[in-house]
């Protein structure tokens, strides 16, 4: 049998047909759609979804009985699940639970899940790891557009005349924008990268910006200070479109090119030639973690659409601004209401006209308080403020800062349920553990980077007794005495598209052909947003003055670590690693550093080294390269054997509660020295 | 022998496979053509499918100790694909997944009437082939049927006539005409360890390994165990490809990778086997996320 | 049959060589009698197959093994009696002639050396002489045997490294090329890929032709039958052409050494 469905792993939300016989793919065919992978797939897509098959899903509802997990029926989970949650909310009030909801998983198990946390068990502490990839996006975009989402559409790229990539390592994390970038650059458009490391889209650029990290906004304000110096504004748009610009004006003022030269580390003539060329073309801003991975994450983003508006690059067919996301939901997830400060479509909780619409929907009461981060639920659970912890889909003790804080939070705990595909470091903790589907087994929605929203198809049978996440949740608010009557993914699709008005009308009918962009309407997509007006009305200039990283280099740690992704593993590996030729590709953790840092050091290739912040310290093999300039190193964070996050700082974005992964000080030492 | 069949009777001809083997064909799913089974007449469509049929006699993962062999059918093969097999038989010949799924998967190959976009077969073996199972070639109201094999033969097959086959001759003359033939005159030979193009492809290749899964050619495989062992298509592109132990590898950048890929399929093999790995299909080409393009390389030696 | 499945076999001995490297005497299955430089496929089900070139052929198949990934660190904490796959032997091994021969051997390449100096030995052939280089005085494998065969022929030992109690060469073992007594042998050559370089280097300063040199290839293999491509070297398949070949069909070849 064959069935479309969507890659699990990016947000690309590549279309792939596949082939299978329910219990092995046979075989996996790119979709030549246009709009998104024509034809093509990265080496995640061709490789990637065998995870699905292995032998190791779980199959059955595990407990930990004496530190062992053992085997119990469904009827026992659901039990002891509600049993234990329900003791610690009566005991210790709603506020004591707190769930963690999954960019993995589809639309319909993450709105049921944020619905069972707030109309089940009254908390709005449920979140999602959105909070450690974009949430600066919502917070940045939303204040200054009022949509916390790419602006405009995949396809829409090769529209553009001018690429400006920040902060994203496109051809690794999401290849198949970052290869659509480069065919249009080959074919004369232009490209700036600002990228401390020399990426492979520096190949191809015209100007590449190598700044300091943590460092973007002094960049960026500079780049608006130049543009505004020269008068290369867009006047008319500024004016009818937009609040905001003299102050904005007043701010970026701080930042001639020398001045953010020593700031960031770039010649002052490479700012003004990339500020002249941004301004003069059609163009669209990429960013990803690098820009929002930063105590002023939320800033950052902001001053991207600074940028966007003081040229007029935005609401119109090659121009925007472009937050890559991810994962193939987190989009979805957050467009879910999956934040602990937010409702389904973005209602913030305070907001009482939007509450209200839940609290009739849901018949129950909702707090006007935002619930707790999920940066600060582990916080929390040391405290013993939070008790008891429901984990979807997720792998908190890898993919958080401070490793060694999350496990002993996760220990503290009274009670741990992880629902998920795999054994993980996180489901050791847990008290119980619940089989679900994989993306393979399910149907249901992804909502991708460019806010499309796409069904995925089944063409796998579930392993074991494993059950459909949604139905999981529906089981638990049965027993606590909530009646759904969801019969299938499509009716909690249905009660989506009536509360969320991003997704109004969305019916999986009209998702049949290639899937609906949102804001949708009558089942059409919106490809470019904020065409005559901006969701928010008028655009908001938002500026911030840069300020120094709480964490800088200095002469007890002078290195900045970076962290990141690399193209052939995946978050924390728990899908990738289980994949023969990937895990083959990137066997183990390293940390990149320059020849003549290293040289200095006197560290060789492949020797391993000791990385050592304030959080505490770690061994890893050095890649002695210049990918990575003087002064930085960088080391990806998929690997439990050396896991950077046991050395990254956890300060945070205060407004988007994001840590800054993207620095912390470290010394390098020689193990044998 | 000859045989034809009307258009109309071709379906029923299908649905008549179906009642007796498992059959698979190109199949429209949304806007994309893939080989799939076909549950009647109706979903065969003569089209080129985005990934040759090779996933069917040589998966692109599979148990490596399989000893399940299923008898299937599989109609609209492209001349391209279908000789495709010839080449992989010579190097996996000797094994024994591939030569069982080799001798139960019965091929039906159907000869292009008009060129495709990336393909450029007539530098090659042209759309119509002198060794086949049964070959196809429409011929307006009628499909020309050419086969040796009479256990596929049915009722509804008319006799054939030398006209028939002369219009099928002009059809696949129509395919020369109309596409672009490389030079390949003593290519083999004259292409260098050195090319210029091997850095500039680094450039932009980003390692997704499409160019190797899309060739009905390409047949390098890796072996991995879970619980039983596995084998599954692997690609040189990828830096683990030749990597040893500690680390080292023969082929460490990706212009290295890259130039191994193109001298195997236009130096290596022609060496041993005195014929091209390639069928000109073109798939390689229209699979690439960055339009690296195997015929720039042919024409940087024979412009 | 298919020719991927391996024949299930046991460790019927094993014991330590060096730090890192391990010997297994393991039963032989399969009864054929090896050429000296082929190799077999050991499996370990459950984790994979690593490529490895036999040491001695007698009462079982000998393998020392180093400690150097994944399923070399698996086999150092198997035990006597424990099961293994095997299947083999593959490739071209070296050439067995009347000629005098030259073994040039570093590191883990001296297994191999073993096989042809055992096959010569059984045939009354004393017209060997072995140049052997390791890292350091605990990284010599064989030792005993090493003594003994000085009795019989020329052998010459260097170290990259000396220790208190070393009293012989110090050096790589191109070091130790000046003993080397008939520039008419057959030079065959085993041992990492940059000694085999400097070696191949040194033999052509003085004059040996490519055609009397010989060079066991290491690449990586996972069919072993010339299949699955992972050890190409130009035109050739390393499993099936090599793993021995003469160093004038592959001089040219810019990915030899790397």
């Amino acid at each position: 049998m064959e069935e479309k469905t969507v890659c699990p792993y990016c947000g690309v939300g590549c279309n792939v047909i596949v082939i299978s016989d329910r219990k092995r793919i046979l075989n996996i065919v790119p979709s030549k759609r246009e709009d998104i992978n024509y034809g093509t797939l990265c080496i995640k897509g061709w490789k990637g979804f065998y995870y699905v098959q292995n032998d190791k899903r779980l199959k059955k509802p595990l407990k930990k009985v004496n530190d062992n997990f053992v085997e119990i029926s469904w009827e026992e989970a659901i039990d002891l699940v509600v049993k234990n949650l329900k003791n610690i909310m009566d005991k210790y009030g709603p506020g004591a639970l707190a769930f963690q909801a999954s960019a993995k998983c589809t639309n319909e198990d993450n709105y049921l899940m944020q619905k069972l946390a707030r109309q089940v068990f009254h908390t709005n502490n449920v979140d999602h790891c959105a909070r450690s990839c974009h949430a600066s996006t919502i917070e940045g975009l939303i204040s200054t557009f009022g949509s916390g989402a790419m602006t405009t559409s995949i396809r829409d790229i090769n529209n553009a005349d001018l690429y400006f990539v920040i902060g994203s390592n496109t051809t690794e994390q999401h290849p198949i924008i970052g290869s659509r970038i480069i065919n249009n650059v080959r074919n004369g458009k232009k490209l700036i990268v600002a990228d401390p490391r020399k990426i492979q889209l520096t190949n191809f650029a015209n100007i590449h910006l190598r700044h300091i990290p943590g460092t973007d906004l002094a960049l960026l304000n500079s780049i608006a200070y130049v543009i505004i110096d020269k008068g290369l504004y867009d006047k008319k748009f500024i004016e009818e479109r937009t609040d905001g610009f003299e102050e904005f004006k007043q701010i970026v003022e701080f930042y001639d090119p020398d001045r953010a030269s020593r700031i960031t580390g770039v010649e002052p003539e490479l700012i003004e030639k990339a500020a002249v060329m941004y301004a003069s073309s059609k163009s669209i801003i990429f960013y990803a973690m690098g820009i929002t991975q930063h105590t002023q994450g939320t800033e950052n983003v902001q001053a991207i659409a600074n940028l966007a508006m003081l040229t007029g690059n935005v609401g119109k067919s090659g121009t925007g601004v472009a937050p890559l996301r991810g994962h193939n939901n987190v989009q979805g997830s957050s467009d879910m209401g999956a934040l602990c400060d937010f409702l389904p479509g973005y209602r913030r909780v305070y907001d009482d006209q939007g509450r209200a619409i839940f609290e009739n929907a849901w018949n129950c009461k909702i707090s006007s308080k935002p619930g707790v981060s999920l940066t600060e639920m582990f916080e929390y659970a040391l405290d013993g403020k939070i008790k008891g912890m429901y984990i979807m889909g997720e792998n908190p003790v890898l993919s958080e800062p401070e490793n060694d804080k999350i496990k002993m939070a996760l220990s503290k705990l009274d009670f741990l349920v992880v629902q998920d595909i795999f054994m993980t470091e996180t489901a050791e903790y847990a008290d119980v553990i619940l089989p679900a589907y994989s993306f393979a087994e399910k149907l249901g929605t992804f909502t991708n980077t460019e806010r499309r929203i796409q069904l995925i198809r089944p063409f796998m049978d579930p392993p074991g007794n494993a059950r459909n996440d949604w139905e999981i949740f529906q089981l638990i608010a049965g027993k606590m005495g909530y009646t759904w009557e969801y019969k299938n993914s499509e009716d909690i699709m249905n009660e989506i598209s009536s509360l969320v008005p991003q997704y109004k009308g969305v019916n999986y009918k009209c998702l049949e052909n290639g899937g609906v962009q949102w804001p949708v309407i009558n089942c059409q997509s919106t490809e470019i947003m904020h065409k005559e007006k901006f969701t928010i009305g008028k655009g908001k200039f938002k500026p911030a003055y840069w300020e120094k990283p709480l964490e800088f280099y200095d002469e007890e740690y002078p290195f900045i670590l970076t962290t990141g992704r690399i193209y052939y593993q995946f978050h924390t590996g728990t899908m990738t690693r289980k994949i023969n030729i990937l895990e083959r590709e990137a066997p183990e953790a390293f940390v990149e550093i320059n020849t003549d840092d290293a040289k200095s050091l006197g560290i060789r290739n492949n020797e391993v080294i000791k990385l050592i912040s304030r959080h505490g310290s770690l061994d890893v093999k050095a890649r002695v390269t210049d990918i990575v300039p003087r002064g930085i190193v960088f080391m990806p964070f998929h690997y439990y054997e050396a896991s950077v996050n046991k050395i990254t700082n956890s300060n945070l974005d205060p407004t988007a509660k994001i840590p800054e992964l993207k620095v912390t000080a470290v010394r390098i030492e020689r193990c044998s020295a | 022998m000859m045989f034809k069949i009307s258009k109309k009777n071709f379906q029923n001809y299908v649905d008549f496979l179906i009642g007796k083997y498992e059959v698979w064909g190109p199949k429209k799913i949304g806007s994309d053509y893939v080989f799939s089974k076909l549950n009647n007449g109706q979903e065969f469509e003569d089209v080129r499918t985005v990934l040759s049929p090779k996933d069917l006699i040589y998966p692109p993962n599979e148990k490596l100790f399989e000893d399940n062999f299923k008898e299937i059918i599989v109609l609209g093969v492209k001349s391209c694909d279908y000789r495709a097999f010839k080449m992989l038989d010579d190097v996996l010949g000797i094994d024994s997944n591939y030569s069982m799924r080799r001798r139960v998967v019965h091929m039906f190959n159907f000869v292009c009437t008009e060129p495709c976009k990336f393909g450029f077969c007539t530098t090659f073996y042209g759309p119509r082939l002198e060794e086949y199972e049964m070959q196809f070639t429409d011929i307006g109201d009628y499909y020309l049927i050419e086969t040796n094999d009479l256990r596929f033969v049915n009722d509804l097959f008319e006799k054939a006539s030398d006209d028939d086959l002369k219009i099928a001759l002009e059809k696949s003359k129509n395919v020369y005409k109309k596409m672009q033939k490389l030079n390949m005159d003593k290519l083999s030979e004259k292409i260098g360890w050195e090319n210029p193009l091997w850095k500039e492809f680094s450039q932009r290749c980003i390692s997704c390994g499409a160019c190797n899964f899309a060739c009905p050619t390409c047949f390098c495989f890796d072996v991995y165990d879970e619980n039983d062992r596995y084998r599954e298509w692997d690609s040189c592109i990828l830096a683990g490809f030749s990597k040893l132990a500690g680390n080292a590898n023969p082929r460490p950048t990706l212009d290295l990778r890259l130039r191994q890929r193109f001298l195997h399929k236009l130096k290596f093999h022609y060496e041993n086997f005195n014929y091209y790995l390639c069928t000109g299909c073109g798939r390689c080409i229209e699979i690439c996320p960055v339009n690296i393009d195997i015929r720039d390389v042919i024409r940087s030696v024979n412009p | 049959m298919n020719p991927m499945l391996p024949l299930k076999s046991k460790i019927l001995d094993l014991w330590d060589e060096t730090d890192d490297i391990k010997s297994f005497l393991i039963e032989d299955v399969i009864n054929k009698k090896p050429l000296p430089g082929q190799f077999y496929e050991l499996s370990l089900s459950g984790l994979g197959e690593v490529p490895i070139s036999f040491a001695s052929w007698e009462d079982g198949l000998l393998f020392s093994i180093k400690r150097a990934g994944k399923i070399t660190e698996y086999l150092h904490r198997m035990k006597k009696n424990d099961e293994i796959g095997i299947r083999g032997p593959y490739g071209k091994g070296f050439p067995i002639t009347d000629k005098f021969k030259v073994l040039i051997a570093g590191g883990i390449g001296l297994p191999p050396a073993r096989s042809v100096i055992e096959h010569s030995l059984s045939n009354s052939d004393n017209k060997i002489q072995l140049l052997y280089g390791a890292r350091s005085p605990r990284d010599l494998v064989y030792k005993e045997l090493l003594n003994e065969w000085k009795k019989k022929f020329d052998v010459k030992i260097t170290v990259d490294v000396a220790d208190d109690n070393w009293s012989g060469h110090v050096g790589v073992v191109t070091k130790i090329f000046n003993y080397i007594k008939n520039t008419d042998s057959f030079f065959y050559i085993i041992g990492p890929t940059i000694m085999m370089k400097f070696a191949v280097m040194e033999l052509k300063k003085m004059n040996v032709p490519d055609e009397n040199i010989f060079l066991s290839m290491e690449r990586r293999m996972k069919c072993g039958i010339g299949i699955c491509g992972h050890c190409n070297i130009g035109k050739y398949y390393v499993c099936k052409d090599g793993p021995v070949f003469n160093y004038s069909l592959i001089k040219d070849i810019p990915e030899l050494f790397f």
